[in-house]
């Protein structure tokens, strides 16, 4: 079924371009995505509004959180503002993901010492 | 699918952040185990590509959209540990830096976003990975579905929080009901999504897909292997 030329481990170069694809893929949805969001309420807010559950009308940090829907302060429904607003969302979550997972990987392999590669390999799916 | 703050009384809420917090602990340890070099950046594009991707909402009936949830699409790809740390990333910065889904809430939203797709989901994925035949076309049938399931489930467990401790008097029943049929379609596009993404990168990196470890060198032409060692 898959390309039977492809290498098993993919060499540095190969490596390199998909990252770069990667992250551009990953910037572009977040600049075009939070501009052409659908406005309607998703799922839940829809049976939240439709089938009269309580909720509070606004969040309770909704003062407080620096790009509360999905805009800077002060210039809401601007376009290029929520863009940006989705790319600083996007690479705090990168960073903060990846800094989370190297601690937890430092953590683990302070707490169980070399015996941590065990597990590597494990072929289940 | 995010729950806004008042929506499920401060009790519940509370349990639901201990549940999440001891989740996300277990997911900590475990994940970190089975990270290396190359699993880190990974799972750092996973967790922004979700919450990139999270921001298109897309119709799904009249004046209701659905957006990817992608805690399936995160344990496919860095396993169902690092899946769960992914979203819970995910979930928090959109609660403290965007107000998008209560702070308050975090722990039921840890738990319906986060926890079920990235567990539920990944143990639908693996049954039907032993089912399917263990081929690209399994893998993908095997992600669509599970992703379809894991927003369900998701909804479900919010109906199940709901009839624990939600404001309102509405009949936990027809909630359950409303929460279901809607998440059904927005599964859909889940489950279009997820197919998308996983199919993407098991064509580039199939090295990188976690649920598709036992498909890497197995497919591979044998003297190609040998050439290597």
């Amino acid at each position: 079924m898959s390309v039977p030329e492809q290498p098993v481990t993919a060499a540095p170069n190969r490596a390199g371009r998909f990252w770069l694809v990667a992250m551009t893929v990953v910037v572009l949805v977040a600049f075009v995505a939070s501009r052409l969001a659908s406005s309607s309420p998703d799922g839940l807010d829809r049976v939240v509004q439709d089938r009269g559950l309580v909720a509070r009308s606004a969040p309770d940090n909704a003062d407080q959180a620096p790009l509360a829907g999905y805009a800077t302060a002060g210039v809401e429904d601007s376009g290029p503002t929520k863009g940006l607003a989705g790319i600083l969302g996007t690479l705090a979550v990168a960073v903060i993901a990846a800094g989370a997972g190297w601690v937890a990987m430092l953590a683990s392999r302070g707490a169980a010492g070399r015996g941590a590669r065990r597990r590597h390999g494990d072929a289940s799916p | 699918m995010h729950v806004p703050d008042g929506l499920v009384d401060a009790p519940t809420s509370l349990a639901a952040g201990a549940v999440a917090a001891v989740g996300i602990g277990v997911s900590l340890r475990r994940g970190g185990k089975e990270l290396s070099g190359s699993r880190i950046p990974l799972t750092g594009l996973v967790a922004a590509f979700v919450f990139s991707a999270q921001m298109l909402n897309f119709p799904v009936a009249s004046g209701t959209s659905g957006h990817l949830i992608g805690g399936l699409l995160a344990a496919v790809l860095v396993g169902p540990w690092l899946g769960a740390l992914a979203l819970t990333v995910v979930l928090a910065v959109q609660a403290l830096l965007f107000a998008d889904g209560g702070i308050s809430a975090l722990g039921i939203n840890v738990i319906n976003m986060a926890l079920i797709p990235a567990f539920a989901g990944y143990g639908l994925f693996w049954l039907a990975r032993l089912v399917l035949p263990r081929t690209r076309a399994g893998v993908l049938t095997s992600t669509a579905s599970a992703a379809l399931l894991s927003v369900v489930a998701g909804a479900a467990a919010f109906t199940i929080e709901y009839a624990l401790g939600g404001n309102g008097a509405v009949p936990a029943t027809t909630v359950a009901w409303a929460m279901v049929t809607v998440h059904v379609l927005i599964g859909c596009g889940e489950a279009a999504i997820t197919t998308l993404v996983v199919g993407a990168v098991l064509t580039t990196r199939p090295d990188l897909v976690y649920g598709a470890r036992d498909l890497v060198g197995r497919t591979r032409p044998v003297p190609e292997l040998q050439g290597l060692r």
